[in-house]
Order: C-alpha cells, then sequence, then structure tokens
C-alpha cells in the first residue's frame, strides 16, 4: 500500500493566516496590553480563575453535544489526535504519525505512549478505536461528532500504539476535523461503564483540567490535571496547567456580567456587549480579544417551497435589506459584515462573493413589478389575489440581537411590499416550525473548520422533515448543488477542491438561496487573567492562562 | 445695617402670597403632570413629533441632546415619542382595570358588609385568599394564563385589585349599615335592593374613590410590570414596560433608553397618589 503524508494542506493554510491577521485586526488596544502583561510578569502557577458565559451548557461528552458553548470547555478537558497550528498545518498531539492511502480510504495513526486518562485508563490504539466507535453508536446519541467523522467505517489495532481507520468513501475533511474539541479522546474505561445520559454530564478525558462538579444552570468546576504531560507544541510551557482551579459560570445578563468582570469576581467573561467593547477597550485594567468562527456565517435562509420558489421574488427580498446599515447599529463594527455562505476564516472561503449584491429598493421593486406582484392599495404587493405575505421565525432568547435584525429586516421588505409576520420562537416550537417548513425565511449559523457545511446547508438529504432536523433550511433541490457538494467531500485539499467549493459559494449567492449578515464573532474579555490562546475554530485554550493578580 | 433692613423689606412679600404652602405646589405640579400625560394620550402627536415606528439605523443609541431630546433607542426611535405614544396604553390599562377592580370589589364588599352571614364568611374568605398573593404575582398568574392582550392585561390587573376595594367597601358599609338613616329606610318597608343603591353604596363610597385614584398608579405600574416581564402586547409601538425592558441590556452604555421610561412612570405614580391625598384630605374634612 502506497501511503501519502499529509503534513501540508494547502487550503488549510489559508485559515491560519487568516485567523491570525484577523485576531490583530480585531483585537486593536487589547493585543498590546496583553504583550506588555507577558513582559512584566512571568507565568505565576496556582490560584483559582472564573469565567463567565452568557447560556447554559448542552453536556461535556464530546462525541455527543452539538454546542459551541460545550466546546469552550471541552477544549480544556480533552486532548485531540491532532492540532492546527497558526499557519494551518496539521501538527502532531496525541498522534505522533499519521497517513493516508492514495485512494483517501485507509488513514494510519501512531500514538504517545506515555497519555494517561484522569481515572489512570493508559490512551493507546485501543482507546482510539473505542473513541470513533462510540461516535457511530446509535445508542450514544452523537449529534455533531458524527457528522465530523463522515463515511467512517472501522477502527482496527495494529500494534498497542498504532491504529489504521478505515473509510467507505474518501473523506477529506477528516484530519482537520480531528483537531476539533468534538472529537477529543474519552477514557475507554469510563465511557463504557457509565450510562450515556450520565456521562453526558460527567466526563473523563485526558486533558490538562480534570472535571469536578458540574451544576446545571450554574457552573461546571474543574482542577488541574496533576499528570499532565502531554501539552500541543505550539502551548506555552510543557507540564500541568498554571491554573489550579478553573470555573465555568453561567451568568445570562450582559450588565451583570461585565460588572462582575469589573469588579474581578471573576476573571473572564465570553460574549462581551457589542455596546460596551469600546469602553473595555479603553479600560487598561481589561483585555478583551475578538475571535470570527469559522464555517457559516449567520444566513438568513429563503425556503424555496413557497413564495421563494421563483429566484426573482429571493434577489428581490435579498435587494431590499439594508444589511450594512443594520449590522453596523447593532454591532457597532463588533461583528464583520458577511457576503457569501461560508465565513472568511473557513478553507475555500473565496472573496469574490463580496460586493456580489447590494441594497437597492428600486432594484427590489422592479424584480417584484416584473415577477408579477404589483403594488396593492394597502402597500402589500399581490399577484393573481394573492399577497406577497412571508413568515420570518427566529430563535428566542434573542441569541447575537438576532431579533433585533429581524425588527430592522421586517421594516425593509415592508418598505418594497412585503408583508411579513414575525415570530420569535423558544427551541422547541422554533423545531417544530422549521420541520413542518411553515416559514419563510429563518436564520442559521454553523462552526465548522471545512466547508463541508455547504453540503450540510444545501444537500436535500437534509432538508429538515417533521422528526428530523436538518440544515437546509432553503430547501434547495438541485441536482448540480448536489453533485458540486458530493464532489467536494470527495477531493482532498488543493485547488481543485477549492475550484468546486468556489463554484459552490457562487451558485448560493447567484440564486440567493440563503442571504449572509453577519460573521459569528466570539469576545473575550480578561482582568488579571493572561495567556489564552484560541484554536483553529476560535475556541480559548486555558492550558497557558495564569493570574496576574491587578 | 444690611442685614436688620432685608429683613422687613422680605415680610411683606412673605404676606402676600400665605397660601402658597409646599402641599399645594406639589399638588399643582401633580395636576400639571397629569395634564400632559392625558394630552400624550389623547393626541400623542402634540407632544411626540414623528412616526414612533420609524427605524432609522444611522441614528441608534443617540445621546440625549439636541438631535433627541431624550436620546434614541438601539432602533434609532426617539425615546420621547416612544414615551408619548405609549402614554395612552398605560392610562387606558390604568383606568379601567381601577373601574374593573372597583366594581367587582366594591360589589362583593358590598354585599358581604349588608348581608353578612355566610355571605360575609364566603367573601371575606375568597378576599383573605387572594391578598395572600403579592399583587403582581396574581396579576402575573392570571395574565400567563389568558395570554398576551391589552384586554387580558386589564383583565389581569383588575382582578388583583379587586381584594382591596371589596374589603374598603365592606368596612364602610358595616360602619354604615347601622346608621339612623338606614335603620329608618329598613322600617319604612324599603326592599333591600332600594336601600343598598339609594342609601348605603352613596354613603360608602367615598373611601373606595380615595382608593381608586392611588389605584391607578398602582395599575400602571403593574401593567407596565407585567409588561416588562414579556405579558404585554408586541406592538410597532412599545408601552413604557416593554421599554423599560428593551433598554435593561443597554443600562451601561445607553441609560436612557429604561431610565426616562422609568422617570415618567415614577412621576406619574406619584402624581397620581399625590391628587388621592388631597381627594382624601377633601373628603375628611367635609
Amino acid at each position: 500500500m502506497t501511503s501519502t503524508a499529509i503534513r501540508s494542506p494547502h487550503a488549510a493554510a489559508a485559515i491560519g493566516a487568516g485567523l491570525t491577521a484577523l485576531t490583530l485586526a480585531a483585537c486593536g488596544g487589547g493585543a498590546d496590553a496583553e504583550t506588555d502583561a507577558a513582559v512584566e510578569a512571568s507565568p505565576t502557577s496556582g490560584g483559582a480563575a472564573t469565567f463567565a458565559v452568557d447560556s447554559p451548557f448542552y453536556g461535556f461528552d464530546p462525541n455527543v453535544t452539538p454546542a459551541a458553548q460545550d466546546a469552550r470547555v471541552l477544549r480544556q478537558m480533552f486532548d485531540s489526535l491532532l492540532y492546527l497550528d497558526a499557519d494551518g498545518e496539521l501538527q502532531p498531539w496525541l498522534a505522533t504519525e499519521w497517513s493516508v492511502s492514495e485512494d483517501g480510504l485507509t488513514y494510519d495513526f501512531t500514538l504517545r505512549e506515555d497519555v494517561t486518562f484522569w481515572d489512570d485508563t493508559p490512551f493507546d490504539a485501543e482507546a482510539l478505536c473505542f473513541n470513533l466507535d462510540r461516535i457511530v453508536d446509535p445508542d450514544v446519541g452523537s449529534i455533531y461528532a458524527i457528522g465530523l467523522v463522515g463515511p467512517y467505517d472501522s477502527c482496527s489495532v495494529v500494534e498497542e500504539f498504532t491504529a489504521q481507520v478505515q473509510m467507505s468513501a474518501p473523506f477529506a475533511p477528516f484530519l482537520n476535523n480531528l483537531t476539533s474539541p468534538f472529537l477529543g479522546m474519552n477514557s475507554p474505561t469510563a465511557a463504557a461503564e457509565a450510562d450515556p445520559a450520565d456521562y453526558l454530564i460527567e466526563p473523563t478525558g485526558s486533558g490538562p483540567f480534570e472535571f469536578v462538579s458540574y451544576t446545571p444552570q450554574d457552573r461546571i468546576e474543574l482542577v488541574r490535571n496533576e499528570d499532565y504531560a502531554w501539552a500541543p507544541g505550539n502551548a506555552d510551557h510543557e507540564g500541568p496547567a498554571h491554573l489550579e482551579e478553573l470555573t465555568f459560570q453561567i451568568i445570562s445578563d450582559a450588565t451583570v456580567r461585565m460588572g462582575s468582570l469589573r469588579s474581578g469576581d471573576v476573571q473572564g467573561i465570553g460574549n462581551v456587549p457589542e455596546t460596551e467593547i469600546a469602553a473595555v477597550e479603553a479600560d487598561t485594567s481589561l483585555v478583551v480579544t475578538a475571535q470570527q468562527q469559522s464555517g457559516a456565517p449567520y444566513q438568513l435562509h429563503l425556503n424555496a417551497d413557497g413564495i421563494f420558489a421563483d429566484v426573482a421574488v429571493r434577489q428581490a427580498a435579498r435587494a431590499a435589506l439594508d444589511i450594512d446599515s443594520a449590522v453596523e447599529a447593532l454591532y457597532f463594527g463588533a461583528y464583520e459584515r458577511a457576503w457569501g455562505p461560508l465565513a472568511p476564516t473557513t478553507i475555500g472561503y473565496d472573496p469574490a462573493v463580496e460586493n456580489a449584491f447590494s441594497f437597492d429598493a428600486d432594484e427590489a421593486a422592479s424584480l417584484l413589478e416584473s415577477a408579477g406582484w404589483v403594488e396593492g392599495p394597502d402597500g402589500v404587493r399581490t399577484r393573481d389575489g394573492e399577497e406577497l405575505t412571508i413568515r420570518y421565525i427566529e430563535g428566542s432568547p434573542n441569541r447575537e440581537k438576532r431579533q433585533d435584525l429581524a425588527t430592522f429586516f421586517e421594516a425593509n421588505l415592508e418598505a418594497v411590499g412585503f408583508d411579513v409576520e414575525v415570530t420569535f420562537a423558544a427551541t422547541a416550537e422554533l423545531q417544530t416550525v422549521l420541520q413542518e417548513g411553515e416559514y419563510d425565511i429563518a436564520g442559521l449559523s454553523l462552526v465548522a473548520v471545512d466547508p463541508n457545511v455547504l453540503y450540510q446547508m444545501y444537500d436535500p438529504r437534509f432538508i429538515p422533515v417533521p422528526g428530523q432536523t436538518g440544515f437546509n433550511m432553503s430547501h434547495t433541490d438541485e441536482q448540480s448543488v448536489t453533485d458540486l457538494a458530493a464532489q467536494s467531500q470527495q477531493l482532498t485539499y488543493g485547488p481543485e477542491r477549492d475550484a468546486v467549493v468556489a463554484e459552490l459559494q457562487a451558485d448560493v449567492v447567484e440564486n440567493a438561496r440563503s442571504i449572509a449578515i453577519y460573521v459569528p464573532t466570539y469576545t473575550l474579555a480578561t482582568n488579571g487573567l493572561t495567556g489564552l490562546r484560541f484554536d483553529a475554530e476560535g475556541y480559548p485554550i486555558f492550558y497557558d492562562a495564569y493570574l496576574t493578580g491587578n | 445695617m444690611a442685614t436688620a433692613l432685608a429683613a422687613p423689606a422680605r415680610s411683606p412679600l412673605r404676606l402676600r402670597m400665605p397660601r402658597l404652602s409646599t402641599s399645594r405646589v406639589t399638588f399643582a405640579v401633580a395636576v400639571v403632570w397629569l395634564a400632559i400625560v392625558a394630552a400624550a394620550a389623547l393626541i400623542p402627536g402634540l407632544l411626540g413629533p414623528g412616526d414612533p415606528a420609524a427605524l432609522d439605523p444611522s441614528q441608534v443609541l443617540t445621546a440625549p441632546g439636541e438631535q433627541a431630546l431624550l436620546g434614541t433607542d438601539h432602533y434609532g426611535r426617539s425615546v420621547l415619542t416612544l414615551l408619548v405614544h405609549g402614554a395612552r396604553t398605560a392610562l387606558v390599562i390604568g383606568l379601567a382595570a381601577t373601574a374593573l377592580g372597583l366594581v367587582l370589589g366594591g360589589w362583593f364588599g358590598l354585599l358581604a358588609g349588608y348581608l353578612g352571614g355566610w355571605v360575609d364568611m364566603l367573601v371575606g374568605r375568597v378576599v383573605d385568599m387572594l391578598m395572600c398573593f403579592p399583587g403582581v404575582l396574581l396579576a402575573l398568574v392570571i395574565a400567563s394564563g389568558l395570554g398576551a392582550s391589552t384586554t387580558n392585561l386589564i383583565i389581569a390587573v383588575g382582578i388583583s385589585a379587586a381584594p382591596g376595594f371589596a374589603r374598603v367597601m365592606r368596612g364602610q358599609v358595616l360602619s354604615v349599615r347601622s346608621r339612623l338613616y338606614v335603620e329608618a329606610a329598613r322600617s319604612m318597608g324599603f326592599g333591600s335592593g332600594r336601600i343598598i343603591v339609594c342609601h348605603v353604596l352613596p354613603n360608602a363610597l367615598a373611601p373606595s374613590a380615595v382608593l381608586a385614584t392611588v389605584t391607578v398608579g398602582t395599575s400602571i405600574v403593574a401593567a407596565a410590570s407585567l409588561s416588562f416581564l414579556g405579558l404585554g402586547v408586541r406592538s410597532d409601538v412599545p408601552d413604557w414596560g416593554q421599554l423599560l425592558s428593551m433598554g435593561q441590556p443597554y443600562l451601561a452604555s445607553a441609560w436612557w433608553i429604561s431610565t426616562f421610561p422609568g422617570v415618567v412612570l415614577t412621576l406619574t405614580v406619584i402624581a397620581v397618589s399625590l391628587v388621592g391625598d388631597w381627594l382624601r384630605d377633601r373628603m375628611d374634612s367635609d
């Protein structure tokens, strides 16, 4: 068998560079402050830090949970086989060597020999195979990780620390996906013993912080793993983490979260209110960082089974939206405006989508006019007695001010003759509406490193139906799109794959299948805590963090 | 000497306005404020120019100043215009809920006080039970049961105000019932209905009327609280409670969105209770 070692995936380089540039751009004064602090104080060991987050957790079994919120905790507790360095190149972590066969079906991994889980179970080839098999086990109920392993077929133990993974079809994103916290390694002993529902809230990994306790709706407490000696190569130090205790506390009210940070009750917070970023940057005792998330930006998906079946109506709706003004008014520059179905830091992002359309109410009106929708007496357009009524659904609570966006867009759309019914629904009701297709506009963003999210969003297999959630909320069912998505999965990283991914992005924008609004950006501020790093997906890493005691 | 000369010079001025006491000034201010609120409710276009529902992304979170007297909210709407246009909802709910509470509570209090016996027992226990709940909690339970609409908000707040009226009315009826003119009416053979309506009710109404003025204020606050908690009616123009809750995430950066509705609510409630005080004083002296 001939094998090709993949050490330098071309496209991955782009995201790394992008991320770095972005971090520098977004930090502003913050980055300087962090450097100054690092010069003044050398890392001190010990102490307890609390990090406040804005919303509750789903759970901490990396194989099961789908939530980005959880990944911020998972990253501290679980180690991955590989990591992506600042240049976007794959580097060894728990796996020391890896290779993939020319047909893209067989992967070989050589593993570190000195790694143990918190329960002293050794990490070996058997543990790796256990984890991969567990993800595809229907009883475990994996929501997100199962998508990351794609056409996984089987895993076999070659030697104690050598494993071979078999795919049923080529799946290019696999190695990059292995860097995700959602493919972190669980202790086979602990995971096999516990019921999946119990393991979800009391997991066992091998990471630098060990799970201590979890109080739902309140906090999760972690303690330093004193035996930790397998930090990835890009870490600033070796051995156990600096912080002795690390707590993630849920403080949903932004004002209280900010107050707790200023008073020093907590050492870091996530989701800094956009309106306060300028004030936080001006405050020398606080450090603020912004991380754009890769994957799919926040988009409005236009349901093609309904009034938006006509591409002219979709384009009209897009031309009617004053996206620039709304994004600026609500996020004050903290979030960048998005243009296509991929966020700029995603592998294969094509900048050609930028400025491909613009806000033009007159054009929207003439598009509707030529599609046969004429203005009625009350300002609502009609065609053959049917009113141009659309249902716009958005989730509740008001995540990232998406409801406020809906309020602005409702006004924009009504100005050109749409009649808009906006509904804000909590998760259960929202899922029902989405699954039954009882909407015309619905919003969605997805975090991922690989452009494979396009497949999840525009392949007919993922159209939501009653009883099954799916991300193809535009109900796109075009053979050309399906073919392109399939092709992008099977090509290895390189210009050929980039071209296919670019073609997909262009198709989505040209046909206005979805309208990109903003790039989700994770903002984070710290007070007396320094040394935080971020992984390729933008999740914080606390391993190198230490207290500076101001 | 300057001081010696100044003192007699001031005294004639004081003598000329002996009736301008503090309480009269505050009463006058209260009446003026209520007149402004009433004017806002009747002709909102006069005090709050412009379309309150028009969004303007280029004007979001403008601080109070020349451009917008009380600043703008996160949609770029003028807080002043929103407050003026929200006055009608506040007044309508305040007055209607009070009327409902007065009629409902007053009627049961009247029956209980006049008839006594098991009716008094039953009404008394129900009122005791309802009074165990804090008013807002009771309204909250009713409003979440009925769903969000202006009528339901009035019903919820009105019902929660009713027990207070029932108690006051019953107490007053008990004292009126044994008065001589009631005895006289009864001895002349008048029916219970006529005695209640013509003799008891008019003479027992005064304390309830005073309570009603105060209740208008508390009803406005109760309705705003329910709105704040998301049980209000979602419309293009938010009411005062909704405005308060909308501004809450911006307290640290744009204090004016929540603060001005809070100030307006407070002033309105204080004004109403000052008028209530004045009314009580007048009735006591009669």
